[in-house]
This record gives structure tokens, C-alpha cells and sequence, in this order.
């Protein structure tokens, strides 16, 4: 199964290929392997701009999808209209739309906090004007710009969404880091839990929301502009991130890195072997009713149980 | 005393009464919009048959809008449960109608049940499903209550769309379909067309001694030849009748001991439970009742309205449109949710497939660009028809959720409580939050649980 190696000449790629060679003669099964990767990345992806801004801010951004066209759109124009090369042009794609996310929340999301149902019903409004004007503007769809990399060497099996999962690994980590590690991060969190305490010690607590809202908006972003080369792109392309992005949330529970980690693992895995073994439709099923099953054993989603875990085992020692 | 101030006299004397008393507020705001309607009729030059199917419109779309959002009203409004999977709930009443009545023969095949079968069928079945979506659910938080019930609601959606299902042999040899991504077209027609015609599927089987006499009476008076005009209208009006009827089953059941038993648990679940009511029980009986309404409204408008049922009208956003009445017309209040669904139909939803043929009629634009460069370049040399002509001959659908997108950002910033939310009824708007401060950059009341999980108060 290793003929076509090197056919790319890309680095990445071809250590791809010889791991998934190696794992391939140790009786592995490969495609479902890809299927699997693919899955994970997508759902970790869709999820993570919103654990910073439903997660952790409690907003329930309806447009969370269309900010993820919203990237992709940018990303696409940029190396469509501009000739900008791909990687700036997600860089801006990223950028861009966290720009969009920061006036989007010092305008109309600043005011809602703490109001859910106000906050849904306005950015659904939020949604329908940016999905309809794209379409007024743009028209119907966007040329693509084509997927980079080739194939998985031996595999029909597209390269770059594999590697999309190093990219939400990655991206993952360096959220955990920012707002873990840094001043920023803890002032954040600070503000987040307890905006009077937090303004009393001296943190300016309307730029901290405005910053990570605009962090969340920007990682939406990012999650489109990384589809963009291999998504078709359309005014409605958010909508199928949607319904997954939140119901991973829920699932992960309040912890960026953990919570997502383990809620898009979980359900990507649950998604690709019930799609690969009946097919699509109930792979689907599948991942919602994991889900809810999950959301009802434990109401602080898998982060509550990964301490509850991490408590005991601390009590042993 | 002047004719002036006799005028005025009147005036104060209406403004009086229209606070007073509901029934006279709707029906004022029914007999706007009818009024409108013609107008908008009497621009468009239709002939008086046009005039009466404009009218059975407007009153089809403000009865299917306003029992729906007396259902949300009823899970949201008195019971504060945050139910966004309603596109869902109405899927399986319609459905399950549809799967009954259908013939056994056709394709895909049904049970042939009669309508009133079908009808409690689908209604039950909603119910069923609501049961099983809130007894895993009820006890979460507010917003995941909300993605379990979105998550059913896409559950249900893909299910119904799935070609698994498109035809299946229940066990005993009884075959059933949902017809897959195509629906189901051939359920019994509307029963309304029983009173009218010999046999209801057919409007060339001949007339009822009923359909004679009202035809022969509108034919002989307006001059109008086309029936079906009039069966429309007549569904409007029994809808409107059982608008009232839901109305009147939910303000009955506001005001008794169930009613007072959840609005105590709205005000304060503990002191509910501590006071020995089963407070969860009464959570899942009202999302079971509201669910069934929901079944109920879906056959009645995606049913019967329309005629046959597909998968792809059960989409989210059918979902949020509901919400958005229920906010226009102020969360809580009966009155306004009837008043919320008859503006979300008649202004949102109708008015604007009117619009761009009386702008047309009006202006006679020629200008018609095929994209956006083409249609904002000529602004800069003072031409602005060539923007109207390209948004009214390409964009408009997308213009019109544009402006419903504004117009919602516009509404909840600054009249979060709707047209009626003001007033203190059975039901007053529910605050599921707590201790926010409205408006506030201070009051957030999120703790991240594995942040430390101190409370904020």
C-alpha cells in the first residue's frame, strides 16, 4: 500500500506516508485512520472559536458559523483577487474577522451579557445579515482556491485535511497557553469569573471582554480560513459548523484545551467509526446522541469529569 | 362641542379600550393588517377573487404564526424552559399525520387512517418526543437545555431526510415511508374541502349543497368564479378558531392550580419543591403540552396549509422565526404572542413578497445589473436605479433577512421586552439568569466551574 510515495515531493506529507506505512504493516486500518483524523480536526475546529466566547463568556453566538465564512471568504478573496500567498492569506483571514469580532462586541454583544436568550435571538439577526449580505455582495459562491499537498502518499485520501489536525492540536495548545500563561490570560479569566473583584484590583474588565470576544471571533476565523482551500465556498458554509461546534462545547464542558480536546476526540472518533461502518447519516445520529447522553451524566461536561478524576487521584497520593 | 374635540373624545375612548380588553387590540391590529393588505392589493390592480385570496393569506400565515408562538409561549413564557428545537417537534406532528392518513398503496406508502386519527396521532407523537427529550434534559442549565433540544430538533431532521427511512416494513408486515429527502405529497387534502366538495381531493367532483349555496352567493354578489379562493379563506378562518380555542386552553390553564404551580416554580424552584410540589413533574407535563401544540400547529400550517411535507422546511431557522415573534410580541403574554405572530407573518414574512412588484409597478425600473460592482458603480455618478434594479431583481429574498437581521439587532437592543411584554399577566416574562444587572458590564453570572467555581454573588 506504499506505491506512489514522494508523489508531492512535500516533506509532511511523505513522513505521513511513512508512518501510515509502518502503522499500515502492523495491520492498522488506515482509511478509517484518516476518516478518524479528518473528524476530530473538523469537530475541534468548528468548537474551538466558540469555547472562548459560549464556554467561557456564556454567549450563545448563533453566528458563529457565519464568522467561520467570514474567514473563509477573506481567506479566499485575499489569494483569489490579491495573489496573496495562502498562509498570509489565512493569517488575515484570522485577523480580519477578529477585528469584525471586537466592533461586533463593543457595538450590539457588549450590552447582552448575562442575557441568554437576548443574546441568541441578536446574533441570529447577526448571522442573517452577514450570510445574506456575503450573498448580496459576493454572489452565490467563490471560486475555490484548491487544496494544497496532494493526496496522503499510497491513499486517496486528501493530505491537508489530515494535517488540519496538527493545526487544531496546534491551536489548541496556544490558546491553553494564552490564557493560562500570560497576564492577559489571567486577567481575562479574572474578569470572566468576577468582573467587580477584577475591576477593584485594577483590570480595565471592558477591554478584557472585548479582547476575547474578538480571540474567539479571530479563532472562528482561523477555522475557516484553514477550510477554506478544501470547502466549498458558499454564503451558508457556516451553518455546518454550527450545530456541532456547540453541541462539542456543551459536551467538553468550561475548559478550553481540555474540554475541547476530549469532547471533539471523543465525538470525531464516535462520528468516523458509526459513518464508516453504516455510513454518514448515522454517524451523525451517533455523535448527537452521544452527546446528549454525555450532557446528562454529567452537567459540567467532560472537563467536570477529567477533575473529579484529577481530585481523586490527587486524594491517593 | 366641536367636531375636533368629539374626535378626540373618540380616540382617548379607543386608546382606552384597546387597553383594556385583548380581544378588541387584536382585532384592531387584525382589521390594520387587512386593511393593508388590500391596499397593497388595490396597487397591484387584482381582481376581487385576488383580493379574497390576499385576505385568506394573511389570515392562514397570522393563525399558523400566532399557535405556534402560543406554544413556545407556553415552554418559554410560563415555564421558562429555553426550547429552540421547535422546527423539530412540529416535523414529528406532521409527520406522523402524514404517515397515518396516507394511502396504504401510494408511494411512499402510508396506514390509511382517517384525519382525526392522524391529527391526535401526530399531536401525541410530539408529545411523546417531547417526553423523551426533557427527561434527560430538564435538569440542566438553561442553554445546554437549549442544545439538547437543537440537537433533537437535527436529530429528527436527518432521520426524516434520511433515504433509511424513505419506505420500512414495520414487523407484521405493514409498510410505512417518510418518503426521504422528497417528503410526503400524499396525505388526504384539507378537510375544509369536505364542507365544499363531494369528494375533498377532487374540485371537479362537484359541490356540496353548502359549496353551492356559498359559491353561488359569491359569484352572484362579487362575481368571483375561482372556488378555491374561498376554501382558502375558510381554512384561514377555522384556524383562526382554533387560534382562539388554544388561546382560551392556555389562559384556563395559566389560571389553575397546574398554572400557579409553575409560575411559583418560574419565581423560585426551591421554595416550590420545599412546599411538596414535584416540580420536575410539572416541567415535563407543560414541555409535553406545549409539545403537542407544536405537533398541532405543524400539521395545521406544513400539513394541511401546504399540502405535502418535506424535510428541508424543517431547517433552524424556522425555529428562530418563532422566537422573533414571540419577542416582538413580548415574552409571557398570551395577548402578545398572538399579536407577535400576527406582525411576524404579516410584515416580515408576507409584506415583502408584495414589495418588489409594487416598487416595480411603482418606479418602472429598467436597470438590471447582474452583480454588485455593476450595480454600486454608477452611485459615485449620482445613478442609484441601477442598485435598486440589481437588489430588487436579484438579491431580494436576501435583502429581506437582511432587514429582519436588523431589525432584530435594532429590537433587542433597545425593546428587549416586546410590543406587550410591559404588562404583569398569568405569565410575566421570565429572567433565567441570575442576579445580572440588565444592560450590564458588570453583572455577568457565568462561573467557570473548573476555574475555581466561586460564586459571584
Amino acid at each position: 500500500m506504499t506505491s506512489g510515495f514522494g508523489a508531492t515531493g512535500m516533506l509532511t506529507p511523505l513522513i505521513i506516508g511513512d508512518v501510515l506505512g509502518t502503522l499500515d504493516s502492523v495491520g492498522v486500518p488506515i482509511p478509517q485512520l484518516l476518516q478518524m483524523a479528518d473528524n476530530i480536526a473538523f469537530i475541534a475546529l468548528a468548537a474551538i472559536g466558540l469555547t472562548i466566547i459560549f464556554g467561557m463568556m456564556g454567549v450563545i453566538n448563533l453566528a458563529h458559523g457565519e464568522f467561520i465564512m467570514m474567514g473563509a471568504y477573506i481567506t479566499t478573496l485575499s489569494v483569489n483577487v490579491a495573489s496573496i500567498p495562502l498562509p498570509i492569506a489565512m493569517l488575515l483571514g484570522a485577523l480580519g474577522t477578529a477585528i469584525f469580532g471586537a466592533i461586533v462586541e463593543r457595538t450590539i454583544v457588549r450590552r447582552l451579557y448575562g442575557r441568554l436568550l437576548d443574546s441568541m435571538i441578536v446574533t441570529f439577526g447577526l448571522g442573517l445579515i452577514l450570510t445574506q449580505g456575503t450573498r448580496i455582495i459576493f454572489g452565490n459562491s467563490l471560486q475555490s482556491i484548491g487544496t494544497p499537498f496532494g493526496q496522503v502518499p499510497g491513499y486517496t485520501y486528501s493530505g491537508y485535511r489530515v494535517l488540519l489536525l496538527f493545526a487544531a492540536i496546534g491551536v489548541l495548545g496556544a490558546v491553553y497557553l494564552v490564557f493560562t500563561r500570560t497576564e492577559f490570560g489571567v486577567q481575562a479569566r479574572a474578569t470572566i469569573q468576577d468582573p467587580e473583584t477584577a475591576q477593584a484590583m485594577g483590570v480595565d474588565t471592558d477591554r478584557m471582554y472585548t479582547i476575547t470576544f474578538a480571540i474567539g471571533s479571530g479563532l472562528a476565523g482561523l477555522t475557516g480560513a484553514l477550510y477554506a482551500p478544501s470547502a466549498t465556498i458558499v454564503p451558508g458554509m457556516g451553518q455546518s459548523f454550527l450545530v456541532e461546534s456547540f453541541v462539542t462545547v456543551v459536551t467538553g464542558g468550561s475548559s478550553v484545551l481540555l474540554g475541547t480536546a476530549l469532547a471533539g476526540g471523543i465525538l470525531g472518533t464516535i462520528n468516523a467509526i458509526f459513518s464508516n461502518l453504516y455510513g454518514n447519516f448515522i454517524g451523525q445520529i451517533a455523535l448527537l446522541i452521544t452527546a446528549i447522553i454525555v450532557i446528562r451524566l454529567l452537567p459540567d461536561g467532560l472537563t467536570g469529569l477529567a477533575n473529579t478524576v484529577r481530585d481523586k487521584l490527587g486524594e491517593r497520593q | 362641542m366641536s367636531s375636533d374635540q368629539f374626535q378626540t373624545g373618540r380616540l382617548t375612548q379607543f386608546r382606552e379600550l384597546l387597553e383594556r380588553s385583548d380581544a378588541a387590540l387584536v382585532l384592531t391590529a387584525m382589521a390594520a393588517f387587512y386593511l393593508l393588505f388590500l391596499g397593497v392589493g388595490a396597487i397591484l390592480n387584482y381582481d376581487v377573487a385576488g383580493l379574497i385570496s390576499i385576505l385568506g393569506q394573511v389570515t392562514f400565515f397570522t393563525a399558523v404564526y400566532a399557535l405556534i408562538v402560543l406554544a413556545l409561549n407556553l415552554h418559554w413564557g410560563y415555564a421558562g424552559l429555553f426550547n429552540i428545537g421547535i422546527a423539530g417537534f412540529m416535523a414529528v406532528g406532521v409527520y406522523t399525520m402524514a404517515m397515518l392518513t396516507a394511502p396504504p398503496t401510494g408511494s411512499p406508502p402510508g396506514l390509511g387512517l382517517p384525519i382525526a386519527v392522524g391529527i391526535v396521532g401526530g399531536m401525541l407523537a410530539a408529545a411523546l418526543v417531547g417526553l423523551v427529550t426533557a427527561l434527560p434534559a430538564l435538569r440542566l442549565r438553561a442553554d445546554y437545555l437549549a442544545i439538547v433540544t437543537v440537537a433533537i430538533s437535527e436529530i429528527i431532521r436527518l432521520t426524516y431526510n434520511s433515504p433509511a427511512f424513505s419506505t420500512f416494513t414495520l414487523p407484521g408486515g405493514i409498510a410505512l415511508g417518510t418518503g426521504g429527502a422528497s417528503g410526503i405529497g400524499n396525505f388526504p387534502s384539507n378537510p375544509v374541502r369536505a364542507i365544499y366538495y363531494v369528494d375533498p381531493s377532487s374540485a371537479a367532483s362537484g359541490t356540496t349543497p353548502i359549496g353551492a349555496a356559498v359559491f353561488g352567493f359569491f359569484e352572484a354578489v362579487f362575481g368571483v368564479v375561482r372556488s378555491a379562493v374561498i376554501v382558502d379563506l375558510t381554512y384561514g378562518l377555522v384556524l383562526a378558531v382554533v387560534v382562539f380555542l388554544v388561546y382560551t386552553l392556555l389562559a384556563r390553564v395559566g389560571n389553575s392550580p397546574f398554572g400557579r404551580v409553575l409560575k411559583a416554580i418560574r419565581e423560585d424552584e426551591v421554595v416550590a419543591k420545599s412546599l411538596g410540589k414535584d416540580t420536575n413533574r410539572f416541567k415535563i407535563k407543560t414541555f409535553m403540552l406545549g409539545c403537542a401544540l407544536m405537533g398541532l400547529a405543524g400539521v395545521l400550517w406544513q400539513g394541511f396549509g401546504t399540502g405535502a411535507v418535506y424535510p428541508q422546511a424543517f431547517r433552524p431557522e424556522l425555529t428562530f422565526y418563532i422566537f422573533i415573534a414571540v419577542i416582538i410580541g413580548g415574552a409571557g403574554s398570551n395577548t402578545g404572542s398572538v399579536l407577535g405572530g400576527a406582525v411576524f407573518a404579516n410584515l416580515l414574512f408576507l409584506l415583502p413578497q408584495y414589495l418588489p412588484t409594487m416598487i416595480e409597478q411603482t418606479f418602472s425600473i429598467q436597470a438590471n445589473p447582474n452583480n454588485f460592482i455593476a450595480a454600486v458603480g454608477p452611485i459615485a455618478a449620482g445613478e442609484i436605479a441601477p442598485l435598486l434594479g440589481y437588489i430588487l431583481n436579484q438579491r431580494l429574498p436576501a435583502l429581506r433577512f437582511v432587514f429582519v437581521g436588523v431589525l432584530l439587532v435594532y429590537l433587542m437592543q433597545n425593546r428587549p421586552e416586546g410590543l406587550l411584554g410591559h404588562r404583569t399577566e398569568t405569565a410575566a416574562a421570565v429572567d433565567l439568569s441570575e442576579g445580572h444587572t440588565p444592560g450590564g458590564q458588570t453583572g455577568t453570572d457565568l462561573t467557570a466551574p473548573d476555574e475555581g467555581g466561586v460564586d459571584n454573588e
